[in-house]
């Protein structure tokens, strides 16, 4: 060994064996240590097959002295207008024009704007909107007001990272939802990431790994002549809706340590909820060298614009999920893109509409904000729901009561003290919303996809939508909470053993016109697809529980009465309106259990241009994250958890693809209704008493648990006899 | 049997009513649900027409029917408010009334159920004073639900407190008269050792209501008036003899027996219920006691060492 000449005291480490072999240990640990961001990162892309890189936006450009003044002037040209027509007013219109001209051009008239960040931008020489950074140059901290009045300083960036609206889902507790085992989800020690992320519902038809940012390459029929139709790209993907704008949703947040890098960091669109000017003809999906991902509007003119949020930003998004994309009144889905349009979706989820001409509380100039009160970024959703979205403050009450207090009637006053009367058992909603939009999407089919020769896609069949109570929409009783499917959980406070939507209404279609438009649906798809039996296909609508073997569906029965029916009689419950909805996709029957099997997911692309399921579903389960989904490490980090709240004992990594072909793996819908609540299109005009309290009522009495005695008393009220007289 | 002069039979039914109302289920029907009610023109307070079904059937009016003191036309809905004559206390709980109930006659004078009195007291107290018409007896009472002759000591304690805390210690209850809700008890009292305690054992009309008029303590005292001394029922003429325990004596005495009444009671007040005798008896045999064992040990060491020594 090579003696260096060292003092005594470092001879031992540098010329001894152990010495050096000390040495270097350390020194690589420390070397681990110091990039350890960057080594986890590169495994965790090795791992889950995500990509990231630096993100560029076009619109993203600066401007110059003399652009940036044309620019505000465009931008308060109508405010000014409006404040110089408030004080100019001589009879001659020319001498009115002439003065509101120099008006426009004075100095002190033109610092008056409702955009106070114009002023600051011009002072800090701000020129272009880098994202993120160009905010928290200023903005790096931000002051938060608890409810209880304390305020708290936090760091901006990382209030906005840590949202559902950024995560897509969450690992922590203070879901409303309980597993068919009857545990609520993520009480316990385990806790497992979920949200929108890693949701299989057969509304989108795809996890938001597999759907993030699709480019669909159509033809449809108005493009080019008949023999040569010509190229029109199409934009789909869950990232559309995403606050962040990277080639992949928020993975790394699922993992038990890690941070997303700085370069998704960047990617953070700021302006879509501050910006009182975002175009979003911008939003639409871009390929690069990274990969696909959505655009953002990164201009001045989005950015100059800022403020709190207003009606407007929120429904970007959240209109697509209340009135739907064919809501008259929907703006963003009448700006589709400048290129790459984004794909329409005609069937509605929920159906019920936020505007001026559908909601009294938007008509009362209220926004969004004034119910679901934000803490910083964190924004409420409330404490009742039965679907499995995060909630970043699950114990802040949205509620009508907060503002309406428990005895909210008062117009009428033959009728108000009655009606306060039944606000102990019936929600605001159930008489306040009395239709949702015809387009409300019921049951879709992904499985027989139709051709849709306007647009050129093939896209799911939507077999029936209704937005007419009792059909659309149906009563039931809710206490808060729902299962980990979203069906409602609730019971008749007078404690009736025979309400059991999980065996009854929520699984069986009694309603004949909806099973002759189901048969009608078949039948026209049998067109395409010859191989339909209608019967069966009929059956399985109708009744659900078809799907199931007798075993799974005794397992299901006692499952229900063990598992299900305390969490039904906890609480108190009260008549909700739910949206009725169930789909009908491919499942990995290797994993399933008396309440369904693992969903798998479409590939978008594929789907749409095609039209061939299979392949959709083979491209998508090939994504590296569905890989490692079914492989150990996830089995236990998660999955088995996961099956535990489907009812199911644990999951099996069965990689459902095998030599090329889908293994075990059939087409199914659901083995009972998913219920998603309503809360938003508030009429003042409500049901009337005769639209329930009859015998043809929207409401079936005996399915919500009554006794025949008691259901011929409320639909044969003496009381309302009485009230006419008056 | 004393022969009263005048035997007052007063009956609230009117004709109409008797054919139409039936028995309480009727009224039930609709006033047993929780949220019947109208908010009240302040804006800020619920005016709530709910009676709790179960509690009036253990409450001291079981027997009795709604109509008995709602006179009114109920056979409209929503029955029609000038019509609806609610009575007071006093229209039944007075001199020489006797109440005639389904052949049971119920002689309110013997039955400690005249509430002149305390009428009386009330115009004198602190709350009439102040709000006039008001206050009434409902403002406290809830005679839906009255059934303080039911409990025990106890919850009778718990009972009288709320209908004070109603108003005055509960900061987040809309109350009908919400300024008085700033108050923060425990502030108030920090004068007080052990003020939980005392909250717990005795009642807040204990030491705010007269000392000196009758034993019936509706005389609601200003709060500068209230007891501030210890001594006052910590000591042999505890004034809690004439508020709290002015009835116990009595109950347990007929319960009990004499001696048993005072040996067995539950009335514990430090410095009032001590009893010279016994404390005196128990020092001694205590000291008795401690020379016994201390002279067993001195004798046992002398003997050893003797022994010792004779060895």
């Amino acid at each position: 060994m090579k003696k260096i000449k060292l003092p005594k005291s470092l001879s031992s480490l540098f010329n001894t064996r152990k010495g050096r072999i000390y040495i270097s240990l350390l020194s690589l640990s420390l070397l681990l240590v110091i990039f350890s961001g960057y080594i986890y990162n590169k495994i965790f892309e090795a791992y889950t097959g995500v990509t990231n890189s630096v993100l560029s936006y076009e619109n993203s450009i600066e401007l110059s002295e003399l652009e940036f003044e044309e620019l505000v002037e465009e931008l308060t040209r109508e405010q000014k207008l409006q404040k110089a027509g408030k004080v100019i007013d001589a009879d001659d219109n020319f001498t009115n024009n002439v003065r509101t001209n120099i008006l426009m051009r004075t100095r002190s008239f033109n610092r008056i704007s409702e955009y106070k960040h114009i002023e600051y931008f011009r002072k800090a020489g701000i020129r272009k909107y880098d994202g993120p950074s160009t905010c928290l140059q200023c903005h790096t901290t931000m002051k938060v007001i608890r409810p209880d009045g304390k305020i708290d300083v936090v760091n901006t960036l990382d209030d906005v990272l840590n949202t559902v609206h950024f995560q897509f889902q969450t690992s922590s507790s203070g879901f409303t939802t309980y597993g068919y085992d009857g545990r609520k989800v993520n009480e316990g020690w385990h806790k497992i990431p979920v949200g929108k992320i890693d949701r299989a519902c057969g509304i989108p038809g795809s996890f938001s790994w597999t759907g993030w940012a699709s480019l669909i390459k159509t033809y449809p029929e108005y493009h080019g002549t008949d023999s040569h139709k010509t190229l029109v790209m199409r934009s789909e993907g869950c990232g559309q809706c995403h606050i962040g704008g990277n080639y992949h949703p928020a993975t790394e947040y699922m993992m038990p340590i890690g941070d997303i890098p700085w370069q998704a960091k960047e990617g953070v669109d700021c302006l879509i909820c501050h910006s009182q000017s975002y175009d979003m003809n911008q939003k639409f999906v871009i390929k690069d060298d990274g990969g696909t991902r959505w655009n953002q509007d990164r201009s001045l003119r989005a950015a100059l614009t800022v403020g709190k949020p207003r009606n407007e930003n929120c429904l970007n998004c959240h209109q697509h999920n209340m009135g739907g994309d064919l809501y008259e009144h929907n703006i963003s889905a009448k700006n589709l893109g400048y290129k790459n349009q984004r794909i329409l979706h005609e069937g509605a989820k929920r159906g019920n509409p936020f505007s001026i001409h559908n909601d009294v509380h938007y008509k009362a100039g209220l926004i969004c904000t004034d119910c679901h009160i934000p803490q910083g970024h964190k924004i409420p959703r409330g404490t009742k729901g039965t679907d499995l979205v995060g909630n970043d403050l699950p114990d802040v009450e949205v509620a009508c009561e907060n503002c309406h207090t428990d005895a909210p009637h008062t117009k009428d006053k033959k009728f108000r003290v009655i009606l306060n009367g039944h606000v102990n058992r019936i929600a605001c909603e159930t008489c306040h919303i009395t239709n949702l939009e015809d387009r409300n999407v019921v049951l879709r089919d992904w499985v027989h996809p139709t051709y849709n020769s306007e647009e050129g896609i093939w896209s799911p069949t939507d077999i029936y939508r209704s937005g007419n109570p009792g059909k659309g929409f149906t009563y039931l009783w809710f206490n808060g909470n729902g299962t980990f499917l979203a069906n409602a959980l609730g019971s008749n406070p007078n404690g009736s053993k025979s309400y059991n939507p999980l065996m009854n209404q929520l699984v069986k279609i009694y309603d004949p016109e909806i099973i002759n438009s189901v048969r009608k649906g078949a039948e026209d798809l049998k067109k395409i697809y010859p191989d339909i039996d209608v019967n069966k296909y009929v059956n399985r609508i109708t009744n659900t529980l078809s799907g199931l073997s007798s075993e799974l569906l005794n397992k299901r029965r006692k499952m229900i009465e063990e598992n299900i029916r305390p969490l039904m009689n906890q609480g108190k419950s009260k008549i909700y309106p739910f949206k009725l909805f169930n789909a009908q996709m491919y499942e990995d029957m290797t994993n399933q259990g008396p309440y369904g099997a693992m969903i798998l997911p479409f590939d978008y692309a594929v789907y749409y241009q095609t039209g061939n399921t299979t392949e959709s579903v083979k491209k998508a389960i090939a994504n590296p994250i569905v890989k490692r989904m079914y492989e150990m490490p996830f089995k236990y980090y998660m999955m088995d958890e996961f099956m535990y709240y489907f009812g199911v004992d644990g999951w099996q990594t069965v990689y459902p693809l095998k030599d090329g072909k889908l293994y075990n793996v059939e087409p199914q819908w659901m083995r009972q209704f998913g219920t998603l609540m309503v809360n938003h299109g508030i009429t003042g005009k409500a049901h009337k008493c005769e639209d329930c309290h009859s015998p043809n009522g929207i409401m079936d009495f005996k399915m919500l648990g009554y006794d025949s005695i008691r259901v011929n008393d409320l639909q044969y009220p003496e009381e309302l006899k009485n009230f006419q007289i008056q | 049997m004393l022969i009263k002069s005048a035997l007052i039979i007063i009956f609230l039914l009117s004709a109409i009513l008797t054919a139409v109302a039936g028995d309480n289920d009727y009224c039930f029907k609709c006033h047993n649900w929780q949220t019947l009610g109208l908010i009240d023109s302040s804006y800020n307070r619920i005016k709530s027409y709910y009676v709790n079904k179960s509690q009036f059937e253990n409450s001291n009016h079981k027997r009795l029917q709604c109509v008995n003191c709602h006179d009114g036309c109920f056979n409209t809905w929503p029955h029609n408010s000038t019509k609806h004559v609610s009575v007071s206390c006093n229209s039944c709980h007075r001199k020489q009334s006797v109440f005639k109930l389904y052949g049971t006659v119920v002689d309110f004078d013997s039955k400690n159920l005249v509430f002149e009195d305390f009428e009386n007291e009330f115009f004198k107290s602190v709350h009439k004073l102040k709000f006039g018409t008001e206050f009434t007896c409902f403002t406290c009472h809830n005679p839906h639900s009255f059934d303080r002759s039911n409990l025990n000591k106890k919850e009778k304690i718990e009972h009288d407190n709320s209908i004070c805390t109603n108003c005055h210690g509960n900061r987040n209850k809309e109350g009908k008269f919400r300024y008085v809700n700033e108050i923060n008890l425990d502030e108030t009292h920090n004068w007080l050792p052990n003020f939980q305690v005392h909250n717990r054992s005795v009642r807040c009309i204990d030491c705010h209501s007269s000392k000196n008029d009758g034993i019936r303590s509706h005389v609601i005292l200003p709060k500068q008036q209230a007891v501030k001394n210890c001594e006052g029922c910590h000591s042999k003429n505890s004034l809690l003899l004439s508020k709290l325990y002015t009835h116990e004596h009595k109950s347990y005495r007929r319960e009990l027996g004499f001696i048993n009444g005072v040996l067995l009671n539950d009335a514990y007040v430090i410095g009032s219920t001590r009893n010279e005798l016994l404390d005196n008896l128990s020092i001694i045999f205590s000291c008795i006691v401690l020379i016994a064992v201390l002279g067993h040990g001195i004798l046992r060491i002398i003997i050893k060492l003797k022994s010792n020594v004779n060895k």
